[in-house]
């Protein structure tokens, strides 16, 4: 233990030592703020995944756990080794045929993947893969009555744990497109304190908050939120503010996928080329706003030859210096499974989807997926594709098979631009 | 035995951990490939258009290969002789760098340790600001008021643990600058406490009467150090080489920092010629930057864009889109001029001054893309 910052846990792989690696699981996650019933879930997630692993495991093969608070949420790292893991079944979407005895023990693998809020998976190596299972705390949804602050002299700054809580109130009073996370300002305010996201707000010196922006920074992409604006002429203080904030800190851009009509658009750029085809209108018209926070110095990216038109015609419109390798399936050979992330936003009825491993399965994949989303209610269906990943072009031809359309390009989004689908229907 | 991986979250300071490298921008031909670009004139690093002083360039051009075998002078000798008689110090009162990016290095880890701070402004040479990150120290950032040097709020930013203040005279990237007064009453108020660093990389291009010269306010105050580069106004940018000067006894607490033999031979001679200069280099690019500036700040006029515009070779302009937009819609036409967002002027470029046929063609680029 490091002061109750996070714990570490490296144990041999044999299911003697199961009981140790839950227990571990458990309490440090209650150690770390989660509630039982939460700690109970992250401690049935690893469970699943080393009574897989073990009894396939070799003789010296190690786990290694790494549990991290991460202010709003904790999160049980497990590297493990590259054994062959059912990487299928860690799809949400995965079924199994419960009549097949010989596949009972995935089944601890598709579970594992559906007990924790977020879920990754990552290949550290040729030998070793990553685990990441994310559970978030619990807090209390509070609503209040927007009431308007008063005009008066209003100075930008990160903000206080009240004024922060008072902002989130505001917002989620004020604005019904605004994310979920501003119905529980008890989670603002740890998602700020954590780190994990960084705010602005306009204050006066009574205690009224007149505004702000909250952001996070994902690799070298800053997503940002707002701005939310309660008193008159503050938009743009709240954005030159903002910037000025992440003057220095080496992220390369800052998107606002839901800027609100109030939002001073001159310090952005627009990356959707035709809005009217873009079902995700937001208050400001023009859908998603974009701006580099430095010179764009370029990179390789590798396009699926299908988006050629498309990508060259956002590439020339936003001026953006790339070399480009167009991929075309060759007939290789490619993995047999397919995983997918997906983050869902139910107030927004929407979903994003990405990819953690492309396979041959993909089409069918997407298929299952696009098919439960809808049936859970959400309407807005998303799939980012990340340039910066040779594999991901791959999956291109899927994407339009499972309905899925180009919508933008996102300068710099991941590892590469992000080519943004959305699902239009028809598959 | 493979290798093991090392555990980088144990074996990294987290201070290490929190910041980001700096990722220098491409050679000039790989950019003008990207960008398409029909030629490409560079705006954007204040780099002298007239390039070195005469004697500096027949150095360069005479430089035997086989001197490349042998050491240079470990602490530039020479120039530290030539520089000593020129303002009248002994030699030891001088630190040569490898640019004076260099020597900010040196000062800043001669004079802090763990809990400490430096004090300067939020709109301004970055690499105080990086160092300090880098080296484990708070950089506590006082806002610029009217573009200018906030004397009061600096001392109010000060604190028992504020071991340097940094005050770039004139300041990059807004040209404005503290006469000798306000440098004084700024020197009398610190009182002795922390070491004042003024960095006058730009000094050789300020033009106003009152425009102080550090080196003759060291006497006064031994807790000045003053920095000055061959990178600007001597255009020897390529060959990094930067100095400082101050008082011997704390120029010797500083040396203690010092990376000797970082500075190479070519550089040494090149900036000891540049410095045997009668005064024609200086004035040659002082006239044309004169004419340069009045030939922008008349067309930034016409096109209504607002700028600022102080001492230096260097304009900064407000324009009505992204400057990270303008960036690459420039390149696209040829001129690569510096954004400004990460001096937390968004929406801001600065522009270095050429001469007149190439600040048209800017010109025109510019009234392209508004």
């Amino acid at each position: 233990m490091n002061g109750c910052k996070d714990a570490e846990l490296r144990i041999p792989l044999t299911m003697a030592m199961l009981p140790v690696v839950v227990g571990f699981t458990e309490s440090v996650a209650k150690i770390l703020g989660l509630d039982e019933a939460r700690s109970l879930r992250l401690g049935l997630a690893v469970e699943e995944l080393f009574a897989f692993l073990a009894p396939q495991a070799q003789r010296e093969e190690m786990i290694f756990l790494w549990a991290r608070p991460g202010g709003y949420f904790v999160e049980m790292v497990c590297r493990v080794p590259a054994l062959a893991l059912p990487t299928r079944l860690m799809n949400k979407t995965a079924k199994m045929d419960l009549e097949n005895e010989e596949l009972l023990p995935e089944l601890g693998i598709l579970l594992a993947a559906r007990m924790v809020d977020r879920f990754r998976l990552v290949m550290e190596s040729d030998t070793e893969m990553a685990l990441y299972f994310l559970v978030e705390k619990q807090y209390p949804e509070l609503t209040a009555q927007f009431l308007p602050p008063p005009p008066g002299n209003y100075r930008y700054h990160t903000g206080s744990r009240e004024e922060l809580k008072q902002f989130s109130l505001q917002t989620s009073s004020a604005y019904q497109e605004a994310p979920d996370f501003f119905r529980f300002p008890g989670k603002v305010v740890d998602m700020v304190n954590s780190g994990a996201y960084e705010a602005v707000l306009a204050t006066d010196d009574k205690g009224n908050v007149g505004g702000g922006m909250i952001w996070m920074r994902s690799g070298n992409l800053l997503e940002a939120y707002g701005p939310y604006v309660f008193q008159a002429d503050l938009a743009d203080g709240i954005v030159e503010k903002m910037l000025a904030t992440v003057a220095r800190s080496g992220a390369l851009s800052l998107v606002v996928r839901k800027p609100t009509a109030e939002i001073p658009q001159h310090y952005f750029e627009e990356l959707v080329p035709d809005s009217s085809a873009f079902s995700e209108e937001s208050p400001a018209g023009n859908t998603v706003l974009y701006r580099q926070l430095a010179e764009d110095t370029g990179m390789v990216v590798f396009v699926p030859a299908v988006l050629k038109d498309f990508v060259t015609e956002c590439y020339d419109r936003l001026v953006l210096p790339r070399d480009i390798v167009w991929v075309e399936p060759a007939g290789e050979k490619q993995g047999e499974h397919s995983v997918f992330s997906v983050t869902v936003d139910g107030t927004q009825k929407q979903a994003v989807i990405t990819a953690l491993l492309a396979g041959a399965d993909a089409r069918t994949v997407l298929q299952d997926y696009v098919s439960s989303l809808l049936k859970q209610g959400l309407t807005k269906l998303f799939f980012e594709l990340d340039t910066g990943k040779e594999a991901e072009a791959m999956l291109a031809t899927d994407l339009g098979e499972a309905g899925f359309t180009p919508a933008y390009v996102l300068p710099w989004g991941g590892q590469g631009d992000v080519i943004v689908f959305q699902y239009r229907g028809g598959a | 035995m493979a290798g093991i991986f090392p555990p980088l979250t144990q074996l990294v300071p987290s201070y290490i951990q929190q910041i980001e490298s700096y990722i220098p921008s491409k050679p000039d031909a790989v950019l003008r490939q990207l960008y398409r670009a029909p030629f490409l004139y560079r705006m954007n690093n204040n780099e002298n258009a007239l390039g070195p002083p005469p004697a500096a360039k027949e150095v360069i051009r005479s430089f035997c290969p086989e001197r490349a075998a042998i050491y240079p002078s470990g602490d530039a000798y020479y120039l530290r002789q030539r520089l000593g008689e020129l303002f009248g110090f002994s030699p030891d009162a001088f630190l040569v760098g490898n640019g004076a990016t260099e020597v900010i290095s040196f000062v800043t880890k001669a004079f802090c340790q763990p809990g400490d701070n430096i004090v300067t402004v939020d709109k301004t040479f970055a690499v105080y600001e990086w160092v300090a990150g880098f080296s484990g120290f708070e950089s506590r950032l006082v806002p610029l008021k009217d573009n200018g040097f906030d004397a009061d709020a600096m001392l109010a930013a000060a604190d028992n643990r504020t071991k340097i203040i940094f005050i770039c005279n004139p300041n990059n990237p807004t040209g404005s600058y503290w006469n000798e007064t306000q440098l004084r009453n700024f020197l009398d108020r610190v009182r002795g406490r922390q070491i004042v660093v003024v960095d006058e990389a730009y000094g050789e291009y300020a033009e106003a009467a009152d425009f102080p010269d550090g080196m003759k306010l060291i006497k006064e105050y031994p807790n000045l150090v003053v920095f000055r580069t061959f990178s600007k106004m001597y255009a020897l940018a390529a060959l990094r080489i930067g100095y400082l000067a101050g008082h011997v006894d704390v120029v010797d607490i500083i040396r203690r920092t010092c990376v000797v033999y970082s500075v190479n031979a070519l550089a040494q001679e090149a900036a000891l010629a540049a410095l045997s200069d009668d005064g024609t280099h200086v004035a040659k690019t002082r006239a044309l930057m004169r004419e340069s500036k009045k030939y922008l700040k008349q067309e930034l006029t016409h096109l209504r864009l607002p700028y600022i515009c102080g001492e230096g070779n260097y304009v900064i302009v407000r324009l009505p889109l992204s400057d990270t937009l303008a960036y690459r819609k420039l390149m696209h036409r040829g001129y690569m001029i510096r954004t400004m967002a990460g001096f937390r002027f968004p929406n801001h470029i600065r522009v270095t001054l050429q001469d007149i046929s190439v600040m048209e063609g800017f010109i025109n680029a510019l009234r392209s893309i508004i």
